[in-house]
C-alpha cells in the first residue's frame, strides 16, 4: 500500500482522465487516481443526489463509490473512465436504494429517475465517430425518428437552446433532452453503419 | 455539423450551478447544453443538482469531500490494516498457554488388552497366569492389576506385554517413577514393544512437568522411524516445543 500521494507530481492536474487511469493501474500510487477522482467529485456527489436526498448519505454514498472505484479500477479494462463511472455510481445508488428502501425514507423521485435518466453511451466511445460527412450526417438524419431529428436540426443547425426548443415544439424539457440525447445516440450508430458498409 | 461528435470536459460544479440559474451566457450555456446531450453523469448531476433544497449545505459537502477525502480514506486503510495486524498479533499473543498436564490429557489415552496381541501361542500358561490381572486392569482397576501383574512377572519374567500393562498401571495411581522403569525396561527387552514403550514413556515424563526428558524420548521414537505413532508424534513434539521450561 502507497504513501506517496503525500508528495503528489506537479502537472497531474493537466492529465487525462485516461492517462492518470493507466498511470494508476500501472504503478498503483494514488496520487494518480485521487488526482482523477477529485475531478468527479461533485458530479459523483449530485449523481447520488438524485437517489438519496439526505446530505449525509450522499456524503457516505460517495465514499463507497469511490472505494469501489479505487478496488476495481487497477484490475478493470476502462476505455473511458467517465462512462464507466457513471455506470459504477448507477448501479451502487440503485442497489442501495433496493437495500433499504423498506427501512428508510427514499428520495420520492428515484423511482422515476431510475426510468427517465437515460444511460446514453459518450459519443468519444468510438473515437472514429469525429470524421463523418456533412452528406453522411444529412442522409443519416433522414433516417430518425421526425421528433428526434426536429430536435436535432432546431438545436444544432438552427442553434437553439433546450427552452427555445421547447417553446416552439411545446415538447417539455425533459422531452426535447430526451429526444436530443436518443436522436444524437442513434445518428452516431446509423453514421458508423455507413461507414462500416462503405468500408 | 461535424463538431457535433468533439467530446467535451465534464462541467463543473460552478458551470452546473451557473446553468441551473440561467447566468451563463449564451455561448456558454451552448457549450453546456451540447455537453449535456452527450454526457449521462453530467446529466445525473444536474438532475441531482436540480432536487437540492440546500446548495451551500450541499457544496460545504462537498468541499468536505475534497479536503477529506485522501486522508479519510487513506486514514480507513491504514486503520484496517493495524486492526488485521492487532488481531494477528493478539491471536499469536494471547493464544491458550500450553502445560504439561494439558498436552498429557490430550494425548494419552489407556492401552486396551484387546487391542494388542496377548497371547503368544509358544506360551499359552503365561495367557492363562496374566487373565486375573488383564480382566482388574480393564475393569480400571489399577491396584489389583498392579498386585496380580506382580505377581505373574515373578513367575513369566519374560512375558514382555506384562510390563506396559504394569507401566500403565502404576501411571494411573500416580507412581510415575515406577512406570517409567516398566516403560524403560520393555524398550530394551522387545523391540516389538519399543514404540509403544517410548510412546507412553514421554507422555509420562511430561505428566511428572519433565519437558525436556520428553522431548528427548519423542525425538529419539521420531529418530527410530516407527509408523505406530508418525501422525501424532509431529504434533506432540511440537507442543512439546512450546512448553516452559
Amino acid at each position: 500500500m502507497s504513501l506517496r500521494w503525500l508528495k503528489p507530481k506537479k502537472g497531474l492536474a493537466n492529465w487525462s482522465d485516461e492517462q492518470l487511469l493507466r498511470a494508476f493501474q500501472k504503478t498503483g500510487e494514488d496520487q494518480y487516481f485521487f488526482t482523477l477522482i477529485e475531478r468527479y467529485s461533485h458530479l459523483i456527489y449530485f449523481n447520488c443526489k438524485q437517489y438519496l436526498s439526505q446530505e449525509e448519505d450522499c456524503k457516505d454514498m460517495v465514499m463507497t463509490i469511490v472505494e469501489k472505484v479505487y478496488e476495481r479500477c487497477p484490475k478493470a479494462d476502462i476505455s473511458y473512465f467517465r462512462s464507466w463511472l457513471y455506470s459504477v455510481i448507477r448501479n451502487q445508488c440503485i442497489s442501495h436504494i433496493r437495500a433499504q428502501n423498506r427501512q428508510s425514507q427514499p428520495n420520492p423521485n428515484w423511482e422515476k429517475n431510475i426510468e427517465t435518466v437515460s444511460i446514453p453511451n459518450f459519443v468519444e466511445e468510438e473515437s472514429h465517430a469525429y470524421g463523418f460527412s456533412d452528406e453522411a450526417i444529412q442522409s443519416a438524419l433522414q433516417e430518425l425518428d421526425p421528433l428526434q431529428r426536429e430536435c436535432l436540426q432546431l438545436f444544432y443547425f438552427e442553434g437553439k437552446s433546450y427552452k427555445e426548443i421547447s417553446q416552439q415544439t411545446s415538447y417539455s424539457l425533459k422531452e426535447v433532452k430526451s429526444y436530443l440525447q436518443n436522436g444524437k445516440r442513434k445518428l452516431k450508430i446509423l453514421l458508423e453503419g455507413i461507414e462500416h458498409d462503405k468500408s | 455539423m461535424k463538431s457535433i461528435f468533439t467530446p467535451s470536459d465534464c462541467l463543473s460544479l460552478q458551470q452546473l450551478q451557473d446553468y441551473k440559474d440561467g447566468r451563463l451566457s449564451k455561448t456558454a450555456q451552448r457549450r453546456v447544453e451540447e455537453h449535456l446531450i452527450d454526457c449521462p453523469l453530467c446529466n445525473g448531476a444536474l438532475a441531482g443538482l436540480e432536487q437540492s433544497q440546500d446548495l451551500h449545505q450541499d457544496a460545504k459537502q462537498i468541499r468536505s469531500l475534497r479536503l477529506g477525502n485522501k486522508r479519510a480514506f487513506r486514514f480507513t486503510q491504514i486503520a484496517a490494516i493495524l486492526a488485521i495486524g492487532f488481531a494477528l498479533l493478539s491471536i499469536f499473543w494471547f493464544r491458550p498457554q500450553l502445560d504439561h498436564q494439558s498436552v498429557f490429557s490430550s494425548y494419552y489415552k489407556i492401552p486396551q488388552p484387546t487391542q494388542i496381541q496377548l497371547r503368544d501361542a509358544r506360551n499359552d500358561e503365561a495367557y492363562q497366569n496374566i487373565q486375573p490381572a488383564l480382566t482388574a486392569y480393564q475393569r480400571e482397576d489399577f491396584q489389583s492389576a498392579i498386585t496380580l501383574l506382580e505377581k505373574h512377572l515373578e513367575a513369566f519374567p519374560s512375558d514382555h506385554p506384562a510390563y506396559l500393562w504394569m507401566g500403565i498401571a502404576q501411571l494411573e495411581v500416580g507412581n510415575e517413577e515406577k512406570a517409567i522403569q516398566f516403560f524403560q525396561e520393555l524398550k530394551l527387552k522387545d523391540k516389538t514393544y519399543y514404540e509403544k514403550a517410548s510412546w507412553y514413556l514421554t507422555l509420562t515424563h511430561l505428566k511428572k512437568g519433565e519437558a525436556n526428558l520428553a522431548e528427548e524420548e519423542a525425538e529419539e521414537l521420531k529418530a527410530s522411524g516407527g509408523k505406530e505413532f508418525q501422525e501424532k508424534l509431529p504434533q506432540l513434539l511440537k507442543k512439546i516445543k512450546r512448553l516452559p521450561e
